[in-house]
């Protein structure tokens, strides 16, 4: 009897040893993971300071926004037509957009490019409605990539309103399984490192090397939309007004319920504006281009609330709004809310000589 | 109404035991346990797929009946007719579901290269999980029960429970009735150090799964999806790596199984036992798949004469158990050529003289043993039997093609070196008190680590385990 208490005392011990240890662990991992390594969180936003890092110079423009300006924006093309303008070293852009990006995403990616003395003379910064709203639609991408234990008595009502509530409990109490596969990665990418990879050329059969990496990589911009938006093959011009008319009812109409344009995004987008002032950075708010299924969801409401927003933000930070909502025929869009990345080409085109470069000058 | 399969490695499994611990624990009585159980066991199961619990049901149902009519009947004729419907039923339900396809198919080959056309259409193969193993269990109940080894259960919650306990019913191990029926019966009282050995099972399968065998299979699924490519020492690095995330892979699961049955108070089989430290190929399956080798020599290889009948007859027996036990795993050729390759293994060690077995030659046993086992993988990893050949050929006359990179290379060593030490470290355990004998801290330290390098490495949707195909 007294030997089957010790083990039962000891059981206990070891399994609060464990529980502690683990949750200890937890802890200290997240907080690692939150001041030292903030970009494994946000691994996006690491191959674009990565991109901007590589560049010889600090960029004339950087884009800031969400998949949509990642999409519309041609980085070559962009290029193209700054180096029209004759100045030497030719002006180049950034197309520092990421996925589920919105104002706090650009917030983040922005102080970063400053950081690493990455200090743009423009920067053109996505705006919508629906990034807007109160009740942020990427709120459970921002609980998992950027938001710290000390957002949480600023946040916390908004992360619950936007029902990310459990994707932030995990990501604060379990970092190391809500971050594992990029976690996972960069040990591969150490350990690749680190051996000497007789064998990598012969390997791997099915990779395809392209003919000069570092250029096709500067072509096509930091990320890699193509992969990211993922296309279907060859969908017909009916198919595709479809897929964008769905999305729209789906999608846009639950991002724009309850419409406000205030909370977390509308607080990042005036600090972010406020640190461009400081910083000298020209400044310009784009609404970029959305199919008109999309844009039939603004009902007068929305668009009343979000103009008068703007026309509040820009007099008050002295900034500039372009609307290029309805620049792009429907034909162009892959689902409601991305231009093919291939058609981003004459929309940049017509964004740089319309507006920026004049803006430039 | 129902989250989705419930892999043990998943969120969805964890918020599913978590719910079905405490309420377990928290009802007072051992019935309403055993009914809750039932009805957790049963709830995961339709988790895969809600309407696969009808063919369960109706199956067992039958073996229910049976079993208590054996009681009744006292008539050596119809009793063997009794059995005789129970076993076709569970194994025409088998056959059905698992093999028709297959014969269907190889009909049509044959058929075709003999210059006919059968004026069937092929069949699509639809295998309810767990059915090869639940089959298994319900045979050998009511073969136990013909024989008097075991006793007709009068509650029909008690056969289900022990047909649909969770924790074996998708992957084994395959269960006794006399080992767990009596369990049933026993009302349970909830044990810390019995928990914590269940815990520290679970996160060693876990560890098992998601450290070795998810990360092995990622570095040699490319060699395997084509062989032709890759030259000699990826092939053998291919073999070595796909014995170790076998064995990881289900040893893992049974850990884990084991682990999750401790913490509800109830024991299951040991499966393994440091399979490839076997000296012979018999020592082999007395340490691999321990519960399949048993049923196996129970009630198919002793039923055929077992060695009673001279040593030729004992090696055929070997052979037509093997061979079977092959197709048990899958509809494939490729296992049932790998089953025949045991038993021919089997058969051949029944020629060697006693002599070979001295203490002092067993490194040499141990060695030659996972070299043939190894081989024998080949046949049971390829996708067909020409990629087989293809293996095989390039593991014994040099191949030039690609080679497996550093890091991955690096991982399959390090890998087959941890197993092989883990099972050698296994086997110098003595008690499993030994488990409580280990400081507190110490034994805290290793399971807090064990879980978080797990999580890490756990792949995202978790991946199945190599045995749930079966």
């Amino acid at each position: 009897m007294r030997r089957r208490a010790t083990f039962s005392r000891r059981s206990r011990t070891a399994l609060a040893w464990a529980a502690g240890l683990f949750v200890a662990g937890q802890l200290v991992a997240g907080l690692v993971l939150d001041y030292v390594f903030p970009l494994t969180r946000f691994p996006s936003a690491g191959q674009v300071l990565d991109y901007a890092a590589s560049e010889p110079s600090p960029p004339a423009v950087v884009f800031l926004g969400s998949s949509r300006t990642g999409t519309g924006i041609d980085v070559a093309e962009a290029n193209r037509v700054l180096a029209e303008t004759g100045r030497q070293p030719p002006p180049r852009v950034i197309n520092a957009a990421v996925p589920a990006g919105d104002a706090l995403s650009a917030e983040f990616v922005f102080t970063h490019l400053l950081e690493k003395g990455a200090k743009p003379a423009w920067a053109v910064v996505e705006v919508s409605p629906e990034a807007l709203n109160v009740r942020s639609p990427f709120m459970k991408e921002h609980a998992v990539r950027q938001l710290n234990w000390e957002d949480v008595p600023t946040r916390l009502g908004d992360i619950l309103r936007s029902q990310a509530g459990w994707l932030y409990l995990e990501s604060r109490m379990l970092p190391v399984y809500t971050h594992r596969r990029q976690l996972v990665r960069e040990a591969k990418d150490g350990v690749r490192r680190w051996l000497p990879d007789r064998a990598a050329a012969k390997t791997a059969p099915a990779t395809k090397a392209p003919a000069d990496p570092v250029a096709d990589k500067k072509a096509a911009g930091a990320l890699d939309w193509d992969a990211i938006i993922r296309a279907r093959p060859n969908p017909t011009p009916d198919e595709r007004l479809e897929m964008s008319r769905i999305g729209a009812q789906m999608v846009v109409r639950r991002w724009l319920r309850d419409y406000r344009p205030a909370g977390p995004a509308a607080v990042s987008l005036e600090r972010l504006l406020a640190r461009c002032r400081v910083e000298g950075i020209g400044v310009m708010l784009l609404a970029v281009p959305a199919c008109s299924a999309h844009r039939a969801e603004y009902t007068p409401e929305v668009e009343g609330a979000f103009r008068g927003y703007l026309d509040r933000v820009v007099a008050e930070y002295g900034c500039r709004f372009v609307d290029a909502r309805d620049w792009v025929p429907d034909e162009m869009y892959v689902d409601a809310l991305h231009i093919l990345p291939e058609n981003g080409k004459a929309f940049t085109e017509r964004l740089m000589r319309e507006v920026l470069v004049p803006s430039m000058r | 109404m129902f989250p989705g399969r419930m892999l043990f490695t998943t969120s969805n499994f964890f918020g599913f035991f978590a719910v079905a611990f405490a309420v377990y624990w928290l009802l007072g009585r051992h019935r309403w346990r055993l009914v809750w159980l039932t009805a957790a066991s049963a709830f995961f199961y339709m988790c895969w797929n809600p309407w696969f619990i009808l063919l369960i049901l109706a199956s067992t149902s039958i073996d229910y009946f049976v079993a208590l009519r054996l009681v009744r009947v006292t008539s050596p004729v119809a009793r063997k007719w009794l059995v005789a419907l129970s076993v076709t039923v569970n194994l025409g339900i088998l056959a059905g579901f698992k093999y028709a396809a297959f014969a269907l198919e190889t009909t049509r080959e044959v058929t075709h290269w003999l210059g006919w056309t059968l004026p069937v259409e092929p069949i699509k193969a639809f295998l309810p999980l767990g059915i090869s193993f639940y089959t298994f269990e319900a045979i050998s109940y009511v073969v136990d029960v013909y024989r008097g080894k075991t006793r007709a259960v009068r509650n029909p919650l008690d056969y289900a429970l022990y047909i649909l306990f969770f924790p074996h019913l998708v992957a084994g191990p395959i269960v006794r009735p006399n080992d767990f029926l009596p369990q049933v019966a026993r009302p349970k009282r909830f044990d810390w150090p019995r928990f914590q050995a269940g815990v520290q099972l679970f996160l060693l399968g876990l560890f098992k799964k998601a450290v070795i065998a998810d990360q092995v299979a990622l570095a040699i699924d490319p060699v395997f999806a084509e062989p032709a490519k890759f030259g000699t020492a990826a092939l053998w690095l291919a073999v070595l790596g796909y014995a170790v995330q076998i064995y990881c892979d289900f040893s893992g699961y049974t850990d884990m199984a084991l682990g999750l049955a401790h913490t509800l108070g109830f024991k299951l089989p040991n499966n393994f036992n440091a399979p490839y430290l076997a000296a012979s190929p018999a020592d082999f399956w007395r340490r691999w798949h321990i519960s399949l080798s048993r049923w196996l020599r129970d009630y198919l290889y002793i039923p055929l004469g077992g060695n009673r009948g001279g040593p030729v007859r004992t090696m055929v027996n070997l052979f037509i158990t093997m061979l079977l036990g092959g197709l048990w795993h899958g509809a494939n050729w490729t296992f049932i050529v790998w089953g025949a390759y045991h038993g021919v293994l089997l058969a051949i060690q029944r020629l060697i003289p006693k002599g070979w077995d001295h203490p002092a030659l067993r490194p040499i046993g141990m060695f030659v043993t996972f070299l043939l086992v190894c081989f024998g993988w080949v046949l049971f990893r390829a996708q067909t039997l020409a990629d087989a050949r293809t293996i095989l050929r390039g593991m014994v006359t040099p191949v030039t093609g690609a080679e497996l990179a550093g890091d991955r290379a690096l991982l399959v060593l390090v890998c087959v070196f941890v197993t092989l030490v883990g099972q050698a470290l296994g086997q110098l355990r003595r008690s499993p008190r030994a488990l409580f004998r280990v400081p507190a801290p110490v034994a805290g330290v290793a399971m807090a680590a064990a879980l978080t390098l797990a999580l890490v490495l756990l792949p995202a949707g978790g991946r199945v385990f190599i045995y749930f195909q079966f």
